[in-house]
């Protein structure tokens, strides 16, 4: 099974170069062929990422691989530090620089003299895993190298975690900012992953609380526990009893009380979903439970199968798009299928279910399936909206709906 | 903050002074959005091919890409089946053989093609595994063609390597056949020959089209396209083909580009018809004394004028060559990505009248800088529109050049002008109002 017909797993380059593109006051250098940085502009693009002046790439030549001359990447450097004064200049090397070995971190660390901006390079060339490798690399680099220990600000929180390359991630972004704000009066400092400064990254460590949203930025959120002294709580806030207890555990934290106003309405609407509970809940009664296999990371898998439960809808299949090697005590349930056959198969086999996931599995699934995209890749849809999550009370309002589209078409 | 254009022009050789694409510097060390790889040249052209597999070897990256390209939209694979198999730290250090005989062996039992192609990424050029000796392989267990086209990105500034060795590669799908009244179409990277003047003229005179490559092909029209009376080679990349074919089933060739002078237009009309043995029609004689009167006309009113050009869909040495002689319009600055044997003479004569500068192309951020510095009345092809339009520099359109060849590529090139000429004369006297909607829109690209 080495034949791969669809999308691969996007490696940790791609990752780490769709993480750092948002940080404004940085740029991006590829040091590599031009062609993957025009060729890989349509992925980034794709992703919400602003291309002007955030990505540049030197090119290479026959000199640069046979000969080691790596003029180019200092000449690229000097330009942009004199031409755009970017307070860091993130250098990463390609694939086959990666390959013929050559010593980028070097490089930067005798060009350091002779610019302004910081220097900080990526060698992983996409061969040391998949971009949850790439996204911890990250995460973690930020934390360790830019986040500083800063006069706590109140009622501040950081979320830490997010990940361009999620569909719908500035959605789901958005809520968790309305969430807190409703539920705390707390505002956001800065969200690692997407759309950040490099001010306020340094000044994350004045933040009261760390969201972390993905696994892969535990460790990021340890060090900046660490180094910052900020706590912080790890989990999504899915379904609506789910995000009661993710604003809960969040309380316990911070030792504020959640909004009456806003814990009413979840309950309410929990409650809303119960049998006996209402329209929709007395609907459930007597019907036999039914099925969804749900496709994507780590901790949408979680998220989904907590709101799907809510829904009193069985998941049958949690297929993570990335390895799980890396995740300590990973959830039984969930199954990363590294052969891409066994995923089409699986696909292939599914019916009458509702079917979460990617436009790989939208390929497969069957018409007697009922499909939703959560997840990526996504490439058939773009992404216009920033308040159309999947998390939160909005997201489950919207999930909901979709279950009445699932129910109504197979008359469930 | 920004690039020091002053530094930029200062650093830049004249087209004179450059010998080969080495001696051709980028306007800036760092490049956005960088040029096109041959991976996406190979893939617009094996897209294409009915019956056939593209198998990507490289890193997940690449494999990741082509897919993105080709999942939708205009770029979507048609009759082609594009798979990819991705190289891992293991692969890299051991050789990828052993994936690659999987892979085959997986691909022939799902898609059963009739040829399948095997393209090359950076990474698998420097591990150096011998993909060759594996397509031999696959040839002699599997019984049919298998191509390898090599695809690294770091010898080239452009894509149009990947299109000229995909084919290339493909003269050992071919097999002997019988001469029929039929040409194969070589070079075409985008358009329809069908749209053309050519094509008119070639079916008037009763002679159909054979193999169009790149084009809407097949397994089978590959392996029946040494039956063609003659190749016509429309741009350089189809000309290895051609001289490949020659060679090995002597099949002739004629060189048609798209050329904008009507003299060298009507040269080509008559030795393809001296080719094909047919004579050629009265009626392009006619059109030759009409594009040559329209050329001394628009001439009077262009000269003195001046632009700046990336890659266009025509010839471009031999249009720069055209404007300059020809119309009086003479390019500063060519932002260009070949330097050919076929396109010296060309290249003498823009020395021998005006003598632009010369950089690498694609870097549509660094491009702005040199517009207030050159002032040019024009541009053509790829620009940053934002700065031309504050530069009051028009743009030149020719939109439908990929469908055009003969004499009508000369008619739509001085229309063009002429168009951008009485935009230009708007925008410098700040008629913006009277301008046509869309005419501060984008000119052509490659």
């Amino acid at each position: 099974m080495s034949l791969c017909r669809f999308y691969p797993t996007p490696s940790d380059r791609m990752a780490i170069i769709w993480s750092l593109m948002p940080i404004g006051d940085a740029v991006v250098l590829e040091y590599g062929p031009a062609g993957t940085t025009h060729f890989g502009g349509g992925l980034y693009s794709s992703l919400g990422l602003e291309l002007g002046r955030s990505l540049f790439t030197t090119h290479i030549s026959e000199d640069d691989v046979i000969m080691g001359d790596v003029s180019r990447l200092e000449n690229a450097i000097l330009e942009i530090d004199e031409a755009y004064s970017p307070k860091i200049i993130f250098v990463v090397a390609a694939a086959v620089i990666a390959v013929i070995g050559t010593d980028v971190a070097g490089v930067c660390h005798y060009m350091q003299e002779k610019v302004n901006a910081r220097l900080i390079s990526f060698e992983e060339g996409g061969f040391r895993g998949d971009y949850t490798a790439g996204l911890r690399s990250v995460y973690r680099m930020l934390a360790r190298e830019l986040a500083k220990p800063a006069p706590k600000k109140e009622k501040t929180y950081n979320i830490v975690g997010a990940s361009a390359g999620s569909y719908r991630v500035r959605s789901d972004v958005w809520e968790i900012q309305n969430l807190m704000r409703e539920a705390f009066g707390y505002e956001c400092g800065c969200v690692i992953g997407l759309e950040s400064s490099v001010d306020e990254i340094e000044n994350m460590g004045g933040a009261e609380l760390n969201l972390v949203i993905r696994t892969e930025a535990l460790e990021a959120a340890e060090i900046l526990k660490n180094n910052c002294g900020t706590e912080y709580y790890y989990g999504t806030p899915y379904g609506y009893s789910g995000t009661l207890n993710w604003l809960t555990e969040i309380s316990k934290i911070i030792g504020k009380e959640i909004s009456p106003t806003l814990v009413k309405r979840l309950k309410e609407k929990s409650m809303y979903l119960m049998p006996m509970g209402g329209p929709m809940g007395m609907g459930m009664m007597g019907r036999q439970k039914q099925k969804a296999s749900v496709q994507g990371d780590y901790d949408t898998l979680l998220g989904i199968r907590q709101a799907l439960e809510e829904m009193n809808i069985e998941t049958e299949n949690l297929i993570c798009s990335h390895s799980i090697k890396a995740i300590e005590n990973s959830d039984p349930q969930i199954r990363f299928l590294g052969k891409e056959k066994e995923r089409i198969e699986l696909f292939k086999s599914l019916r009458g279910e509702w079917c979460l996931g990617s436009d790989e599995m939208a390929m497969f699934c069957s018409e007697n399936d009922y499909f939703t995209l959560i997840s990526a890749p996504f490439n058939s849809k773009y992404q216009y909206a920033t308040h159309l999550p999947f998390m939160g009370e909005k997201g489950m309002d919207c999930l909901l709906e979709l279950k009445n589209d699932f129910f109504e078409k197979f008359d469930y | 903050m920004g690039l020091d254009g002053n530094k930029m022009l200062q650093k830049m050789k004249r087209l004179s002074e450059a010998a080969n694409m080495k001696q051709v510097k980028p306007l800036s060390y760092a490049l956005f959005p960088g040029y096109h790889c041959p991976l996406m040249g190979a893939m617009l052209t094996i897209k294409e091919i009915d019956d056939s597999v593209m198998v990507v070897i490289g890193p997940d990256e690449c494999a990741y890409y082509t897919q993105l390209a080709t999942s939708g939209g205009n770029m979507k694979a048609n009759g082609c089946r594009i798979v990819s198999v991705v190289l891992d730290q293991h692969d890299v250090t051991f050789g990828c053989q052993e994936k690659m005989d999987e892979a085959f062996a997986e691909l022939m039992e799902e898609f059963s093609p009739k040829v399948v192609y095997l393209v090359t990424t950076c990474v698998v050029e420097v591990t150096g595994d011998d993909i060759d000796s594996m397509a031999i392989g696959y040839e002699a267990e599997y019984g049919l063609p298998v191509i390898v086209v090599h695809a690294e990105n770091f010898k080239t500034d452009d894509h149009l390597p990947g299109i000229e060795h995909t084919l290339d590669g493909s003269i050992d799908a071919m097999e002997e056949q019988n001469i029929c009244d039929c040409v194969n179409i070589l070079g075409l990277r985008l358009g329809d020959f069908k749209k053309t003047e050519v094509y008119g003229y070639l079916q008037k005179s009763g002679i159909d089209i054979g193999l169009m490559l790149p084009g809407k092909a097949s397994a089978d029209s590959i392996r029946t396209a040494p039956n063609a009376k003659c190749n016509i080679v429309v741009h350089s990349v189809g000309l290895p083909l051609a001289k490949e074919m020659k060679e090995r089933f002597g099949t002739p060739y004629v060189v048609f580009e798209r050329y904008s002078d009507p003299e060298l237009i009507l040269s080509c009309y008559k030795e393809l018809f001296a080719v094909l043995d047919k004579e050629m029609p009265s009626e392009l004689e006619n059109m030759y004394s009409e594009m040559a009167e329209k050329t001394k006309s628009a001439s009077e009113i262009l000269s003195g004028k001046t632009y700046i050009s990336g890659n266009t869909a025509l010839c471009n040495y031999e249009l720069h060559k055209f404007m300059a002689e020809k119309l009086g319009v003479k390019p500063l600055l060519l932002q260009i990505s070949d330097m050919d044997d076929d396109s010296i003479e060309f290249r003498k004569k823009i020395i021998e009248i005006c003598d632009p500068y010369v950089t690498r192309s694609a870097n549509l951020g660094a491009i702005g800088y040199m517009y207030p510095l050159l002032k040019p009345d024009f541009n053509i092809g790829a620009g940053n529109q934002l700065e031309l339009r504050k530069n009051k520099i028009a743009v030149v359109r020719m939109m439908n050049a990929y469908n055009t060849l003969g004499f009508e590529v000369c008619r739509m090139v001085i229309d063009a002008f002429l168009a951008a000429n009485k935009e230009s004369e708007m925008m410098k006297n700040g008629d913006f109002g009277k301008m046509p909607h869309g005419m501060m829109r984008g000119g052509m690209g490659r």
